[in-house]
């Protein structure tokens, strides 16, 4: 742990879990003592087929599923017990898996309640909805469209708008590409990129091994709720096909 | 049957419509924004009214100034519900919550019964007793009044929905509850205050109902027809719907009242809501449903 | 036996039922046979009773067959199928007035009444099932709710069916008191084992996984094939039955019956009350559920009226007060009713 990250309050905090054991009320252990470290300023991506509880893994890091035991820790606190609304406000903000627009409201109500926690803070509030607009300038002509109408490109940067719009300080994204048209799956790792390159922190869950591998810093696999291989990017890239062959068996 | 008759009865109709406009929006914010169906409803609307009834006609209290704390009293009690029941069934399945409300139905009936005896009740308003003379068609002040402050509330109601960023965050409460609480917004905090808000709104109902007409602890049920036929006219849209859903009610009971016997009207109204049940609702999958 | 089109399911349908019926066993701890045989001691000592006992304790019994019989119908739907129906007095009420009906204008006797009634009650509950069957539960719910009223307001209305003042309904004037005590327990005892025995028949039948699909998961049946609008008419239909030949039963042993007795919310909360405290979606639950109801009915019939609050005496809607309360209980906390704390579900001790 460097001593820069180590200090609350940074810009570029890290999140680590330790021994996550969770699950849901249905499904007693989805995540079987599960360690991960998302490290400051860095991509860190984790993979795993499908079920083997990656969602899972980001809803406790969120807050929205308490682990049964082990512990969170951001920055060095301790937030194992913090609800969602705290970890939040702490700056972790997370881009659910699939469609996740309130899709009667408009692309601008959308934004607006993106920044529901700095409501009171009339000029903050004001400067971050036209920030993201400036930040997405393909959005300000569809402001006051249904989100619900929008296609899955645009209604996909209406919900990268609503997650950054409070300049969180921890990104975690949950499979952005899944259930996109194969044209606009380029724009999304287009995004990426550009948050990569802005040095925020980002835990990186996806699908798409390839595109996944190619930006990650640093790479995690998870295997039946289990930490499987972990590992730098580097080491990684030339097991890739190996790995996919090992998933397409479990 | 003269042109004079068909007047007077619309302007009937528009007032008395006003009034089930009132009668409707507590169940269908609570339906749309909550999913939960308040069968309760007409029974809370009936409480107000005996309350109203209470206040006004038994302590003599000034009929417009009574208004506000017969609802301020129903938020609190709906705070107080929505703590204690509706937020414990939050997980359960529909039937499990409606067996509970209608267990709350006939605690409040009972209630209202012990206190206030099954007799038919009507509000003594005084200076609103007046009756308008309006060219060829003549309303009581009461319904005026009644009516005029149904519509401002409704009216505020949609602009506060629309225009609001809590009015926003009710929306996007209703329409994906898990992303509500992933920016931040306190579900379980703001599901109770719009739960105690719709019954706070039931009690308003119930008020301008009592303005407007003799009624009786047990016969609410009638009240909750009427107000079920509206939600399902106006569907869970928006307040300006269910106003306008509640007119249309309106101006047809009065309508129908023109040509057939009054105790008929009803049989005419249930068999408009039969049909919309057919026509307007969405089915089993819910696909088409359109929430506040 | 309604179970006529499920017995060959399509493949997949076989998938949503086998599913139901799995859910059903792994949820069972206590042997199969316990609960037949408990039926069927229940049913062997009541069955000297209406010769022995006291007319008054006749009576009582009589009340809770009368409950066994529209309870079971009730359940069909309401708990196996998760459709709640708040007017079974709509039933009731159907059936009741069909056979004062026939007695009034042609001086029918009530063996011959027990068919019409329940007739009666199937045109109705053929028309509520149309209308809301398609829909969600809730809409169903409502509905049956607020038809109550207008079933009240038609027959106030209705000056062949006695309008608001009600219809006399007259036995064989040769029996004494006991005799026709004796003759409605002995009536309300065969129907409610021909209910009992109805209710356990689709319990163990496609009808009845099928029903519970429906309560689980209705999409999720639907989409593998179970006609799910047809199996919950079927079962509104059987149910209704019941209820209309109860009530017509129910007609001439009270002898008298007017709008507001006959389509009472009050009847309506007795049943869900007997059915959730027995345990819904049970065979064996609205048998015990009213013994139970009509029990504690009893006793605070008989308790409330000496107590006083304060120097003021309880008024008579304290009892329902009460019921309404233990109706509220249930729902928050003993969901499966009496019979659900002798059933525990298999598969959730898993180790933390
Ligand atoms: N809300 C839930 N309730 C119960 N079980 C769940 C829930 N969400 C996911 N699961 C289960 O947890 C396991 C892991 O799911 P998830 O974390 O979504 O995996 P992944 O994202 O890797 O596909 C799966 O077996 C899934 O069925
Ligand atoms: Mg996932």
């Amino acid at each position: 742990m460097t001593a820069a990250s180590a200090a609350t309050g940074s810009d570029h905090p890290e999140l680590v879990l330790t021994d996550i054991t969770a699950g849901y009320f249905a499904n007693d252990i989805v995540l079987d003592e599960v360690s991960v470290r998302v490290a400051p300023g860095k991509v860190t991506v984790v993979l795993g087929p499908n079920g083997s509880g990656k969602s899972t893994l980001l809803r406790v890091m969120s807050g929205f599923v308490m682990p049964r035991s082990g512990a969170v820790q951001l920055a060095g606190e301790d937030i194992t017990r913090r609800g969602p609304a705290e970890r939040l406000a702490l700056g972790i903000s997370v881009l659910p898996q699939g469609r996740s627009v309130f899709p009667e409201l408009s692309v601008e109500e959308n934004l607006r309640l993106g920044a529901w926690q700095v409501r009171r803070d009339r000029e903050r509030f004001g400067n971050a909805v036209d920030a993201m607009f400036e930040r997405y300038p393909t959005l300000k002509p569809l402001r006051h469209k249904a989100a619900g109408s929008l296609s899955g490109g645009q209604a996909r940067m209406v919900e990268f708008a609503r997650t950054l719009i409070l300049e969180p300080r921890v990104l975690l994204i949950d499979e952005p590409s899944v259930g996109l048209a194969p044209v606009l799956v380029d724009g999304v790792y287009d995004e990426l990129d550009r948050l990569k390159e802005e040095g925020r922190t980002i835990l990186l869950v996806d699908q798409n091994v390839q595109a996944a591998v190619a930006m990650a810093d640093y790479v995690y696999t998870l295997a039946y709720g289990r930490n499987h291989l972990d590992g730098a990017r580097d080491g990684f890239e030339g097991q890739l096909d190996d790995l996919i062959k090992q998933w397409l068996n479990l | 049957m003269n042109i004079d008759t068909i007047v007077q009865a619309f302007a009937n109709g528009l007032l008395l419509g006003g009034v089930y406009g009132g009668l409707a929006i507590g169940l269908s914010l609570i339906l749309g924004v909550l999913r939960i169906v308040n069968i309760a409803h007409s029974v809370i609307i009936i409480f107000a009214g005996l309350l109203y009834w209470q206040l006004v006609t038994g302590f003599g209290l000034d009929p417009l100034a009574m208004i506000l704390p017969v609802v301020a009293l129903a938020y609190l009690f709906g705070l107080v519900v929505h703590r204690g029941m509706a937020q414990q069934l939050a997980r359960e399945d529909n039937s499990t919550v409606m067996l509970a409300f209608f267990g709350l139905l006939v605690v409040l009936e009972s209630i209202a019964v012990m206190i206030w005896t099954t007799d038919t009740r009507t509000v003594a308003l005084g200076y609103l007793a007046n009756v308008i003379e309006l060219g060829p068609i003549s309303v009581p002040l009461t319904r005026v009044v009644a009516a005029l402050i149904t519509v401002g509330v409704l009216v505020g109601l949609h602009f506060f929905l629309t225009r609001t960023l809590t009015g926003s965050a009710i929306r996007g409460l209703s329409q994906n509850p898990d992303v509500a609480s992933m920016v931040g917004i306190d579900v379980t905090r703001l599901s109770r205050r719009v739960f105690a808000a719709g019954i706070a709104f039931a009690a308003f109902g119930g008020v301008v109902l009592a303005m407007t007409q003799s009624f009786n602890p047990q016969e609410h049920y009638r009240w909750l027809a009427w107000a079920f036929l509206v939600v399902i006219l106006g569907g869970l849209g928006s307040a300006l719907r269910t106003l306008i859903a509640g007119l249309i009610v309106g101006v047809i009971e009065t309508m129908v009242g023109i040509f057939i016997p009054f105790q008929y009207t009803y049989l005419v109204l249930y068999g408009i809501l039969a049909v919309a049940l057919l026509v307007r609702s969405e089915g089993l999958s819910g696909a088409k449903q359109r929430i506040i | 036996m309604p179970t006529d089109k499920s017995t060959n399911p399509t493949p997949t349908e076989n998938i949503a039922l086998a599913q139901a019926k799995a859910s059903v066993v792994t949820t069972r701890s206590i042997p199969r046979w316990v609960f037949p045989v408990a039926a069927a001691v229940i049913f062997l000592v009541l069955a000297p009773m209406g010769a022995a006992a006291s007319l008054g304790i006749v009576t009582t019994l009589t009340a809770i067959l009368f409950y066994v019989i529209v309870a079971q119908g009730w359940n069909l739907l309401g708990g196996y199928g998760g459709y709640l129906n708040f007017g079974a007095a709509i039933f009731v009420g159907s059936g009741a007035y069909m056979a004062a009906w026939l007695n009034d204008s042609f001086d029918w006797p009530v063996w011959a009444t027990l068919i019409p009634g329940g007739i009666a009650a199937v045109v109705v509950s053929i028309v509520i099932g149309y209308a809301t069957l398609r829909l969600r539960s809730h809409y169903f719910a409502i509905f049956t709710l607020v038809l109550t009223f207008l079933a009240l307001t038609v027959v106030k209305n209705t000056p062949a069916l006695g309008g608001a003042i009600g219809l006399f309904v007259r036995v064989d004037r040769g029996l004494d008191s006991r005799q026709i005590g004796m003759l409605f327990f002995y009536l309300m005892f065969g129907l409610a084992i021909l209910a009992t025995v109805v209710a356990y028949l689709v319990e163990n039948s496609n009808f009845g996984y099928a029903l519970r699909a429906i309560s689980e998961d209705e999409p999720a049946a639907q989409v593998l094939g179970v006609k799910t609008v047809s199996v919950k008419l079927r079962a509104l239909v059987l149910g209704a039955a019941l209820g209309g030949i109860a009530g017509s039963a129910w007609a001439f042993w009270t002898g008298y019956i007017e709008p507001t007795g006959a389509f009472s919310v009050k009847i309506a909360l007795d049943i869900v009350l007997v059915c959730v405290i027995g345990g819904l979606g049970s065979w064996l639950g609205p048998l015990i559920g009213s013994f139970i109801v009509v029990g504690l009915e009893q006793i605070l019939r008989v308790t409330l009226p000496g107590l006083d609050l304060f120097g003021f005496e309880l008024p008579a809607e304290t009892n329902r007060l009460i019921l309404g309360v233990i109706l509220i209980v249930f729902a928050l906390f003993i969901r499966r009713g009496v019979i659900g704390l002798l059933k525990k579900r298999r598969g959730r001790a898993i180790a933390v």
